[in-house]
């Protein structure tokens, strides 16, 4: 049973903030921002991203907020508790399940793609780039061309003998992973809160310096591109995409994205809240920070320097190879060629690792406090129990990375679930729940007054648009995925993968079904202690 | 930011269009007005956690 008195609480406001920030800013703001507005018309995509940041990202970020803050009320901080205290009904906190295994999943490849950032910033720092190119030069190869055989060797998609294996992966992962398990440990006020009040402000710090050299540096011989080309690749609006439906479908999904939307770690973090504190101007706050590192920050960082380096045509063809394309091959080559270059990519990879663990610990939130909540789990035991299952469950990742693993598991966990997740808790929460408490719950101890028109934004718009974008996301590509006639990460399945696909596909219905099966027996233990008492 | 808006105003002709332009110092605006905004309330009403 939930010992409400027991319950962590948040130090100070601004920590709360830099917290939730924190979370929301990751690897997405600064990688796949800038490759989703180049590809997607620029200008013409920053429209759709507005409108769904109006009529998606804040209320359902508010709607988050306010389902948190309620579940720490009754004493439960994930989502299975909470959404059995929503709807009275008993499949609700199975429908909860889902706050429960998106973190976990995202988390179990995030912290992967996380300590690439760290080796990354190592690499720049001791000249281990330079070193691979003087090695390979001979090849005749392009320095972009060295820069993603280094990617590849680096994370076992290719083997080669500059690498000798995977140990240099495992390493920093592991080292990775021990920062991850000891910022958790030291709890929400100790660690998480302690954490995001000094590492944001320094992310913010980095970006800026790395702004401001970018934005000063020479021409480069042979290349015609300026940075300003670059910031008009993402900003001259195109209107001639603005009708097309895979624009809008890609602007809201980055919205989703980019806010940490759809995971359940808002509503952990919410529900240690006190019940009349703010909601609404906190969650204003970092919603607003968050676009703040996305679109000034953001846009003004990998593609301008791209731009700068390659010229435009080349650079939309990076971009089209995607976010880790620009923001590790790319990248690499261009610091390798700037003075200082070394210490200006460790600023880079290291400002990336800043963003991944802000948001990786938040993911593995949900799990450590569903399990002090309904097991009654003390902070540490329940710490230990995520940490041991991300071991467990990050080495398929890492082993079947080139076989389309790592893919999977991010089209289903990391897209198309965040999203249902959305779908299903805005329901529950405006129609079930029931919108005037909705609204109640949401202004109570408000700092700021919500204008009138979310409440009907909240009650038709937002819930109508999900619906809209997950049915179209789901005939667009999930159908053709899910039958194996396109592949996740893009392109035809290769048919040796299709083992490896279908493990991951595995993986995620087994913690579907093993979460239901631990909500099934805390419950019951829950209403035995409930009719005694 | 404004050293970096007016340097927009001055260079980016360049290579935003006049509609890039505009769209992008409405946006950039609009978010650092928004965020100052909100984080200036908060230090007015108080950093701490309500009892």
């Amino acid at each position: 049973m939930p010992n409400l008195t027991t319950r962590e609480s948040w130090g100070t406001r601004l920590g709360l903030i830099f917290a939730v920030a924190g979370n929301a800013i990751g690897l997405g703001n600064f990688l796949r921002f800038p490759v989703q507005a180049a590809e997607n018309g620029g200008g013409s995509f920053m429209i759709p991203y507005i409108i769904a940041f109006i009529l998606i990202g804040i209320p359902l970020m508010w709607m988050e907020w306010a389902i948190g803050r309620f579940g720490g009320k009754h004493g439960h901080g994930s989502t299975p508790g909470i959404f059995s205290k929503l709807w009275n009904h008993p499949i609700s906190k199975y429908l909860g399940v889902l706050g429960l295994i998106i973190p976990f999943i995202v988390l179990v490849y995030y912290v992967f793609i996380e300590s690439w950032t760290f080796a990354y910033s190592i690499f720049s720092l001791t000249g281990t780039f330079q070193d691979y190119m003087n090695v390979h030069k001979g090849e005749g190869s392009s320095e972009l061309l060295l820069m993603k055989n280094f990617l590849l060797g680096y994370t076992g998609v290719e083997s080669q003998s500059f690498f000798s294996g995977l140990t240099m992966a495992w390493t920093f992962l592991g080292i990775t992973l021990i920062a991850n398990a000891w910022i958790l440990y030291k709890g929400l006020s100790g660690g998480i809160e302690w954490f995001a009040k000094w590492a944001l402000p320094l992310l913010f710090f980095f970006a800026i310096i790395l702004v401001i050299r970018i934005f000063t540096l020479d021409a480069i011989p042979g290349s015609n591109g300026t940075v300003w080309q670059g910031l008009g690749y993402i900003w001259n609006p195109d209107l001639t995409r603005l009708w097309d439906v895979d624009v809008w479908l890609a602007a809201a999904g980055q919205i989703f994205f980019t806010l940490s939307l759809g995971m359940g770690s808002i509503h952990a973090y919410a529900s240690y809240l006190k019940p009349k504190d703010d909601i609404a101007l906190s969650g204003l706050a970092t919603g607003i920070t968050n676009e703040f590192a996305e679109i000034v920050l953001g846009s003004c960082i990998a593609i301008p320097v791209a731009v700068l380096f390659f010229g435009l045509s080349e650079t939309i063809t990076i971009a089209q190879g995607g976010s880790f394309n620009l923001g590790f091959v790319s990248m690499s080559v261009i610091f390798n060629h700037i003075a200082y270059g070394q210490f200006f990519g460790f600023i880079w990879f290291f400002l990336l690792f800043f963003a991944g663990i802000t948001s990786s610990v938040a993911m593995g939130l949900p799990i450590v406090t569903f399990l002090k909540d309904e097991f009654q789990f003390n902070h540490k035991k329940a710490v230990s129990v995520l940490i041991g299952l991300t071991v467990a469950c990050v080495i398929p990742v890492v082993l079947f990375n080139k076989f389309g693993y790592l893919d999977e598991l991010d089209f289903w966990a990391g897209t198309f679930m965040l999203v249902l997740f959305g779908a299903v808790e805005t329901i529950l929460f405006v129609w079930v729940f029931g919108m005037d408490k909705a609204w109640a719950e949401i202004n109570e101890g408000s700092d700021i007054k919500i204008p009138r028109i979310f409440y009907f934004i909240m009650k038709y718009v937002t819930p109508t648009f999900l619906i809209l974008l997950l049915g179209a996301w789901f005939f667009n590509s999930a159908w053709d995925i899910l039958i194996y006639n396109k592949s996740a990460g893009g392109g035809n399945v290769v048919g040796e993968n299709i083992p490896y696909i279908t493990a991951a596909r595995v993986f995620i219905f087994g913690f579907i079904v093993l979460f239901c099966s631990l909500v099934y027996v805390a419950w019951k233990r829950y209403g035995k202690k409930e009719v005694k008492s | 930011m404004m050293a970096l808006l007016t340097l927009l105003l001055q260079q980016g002709a360049e290579g935003l269009s006049t509609g890039g332009l505009i769209f992008l110092s409405v946006c950039w605006g609009l978010c650092l007005i928004v965020m100052i905004g909100s984080f200036r309330r908060i230090m007015k009403i108080g950093n701490k956690i309500k009892e």
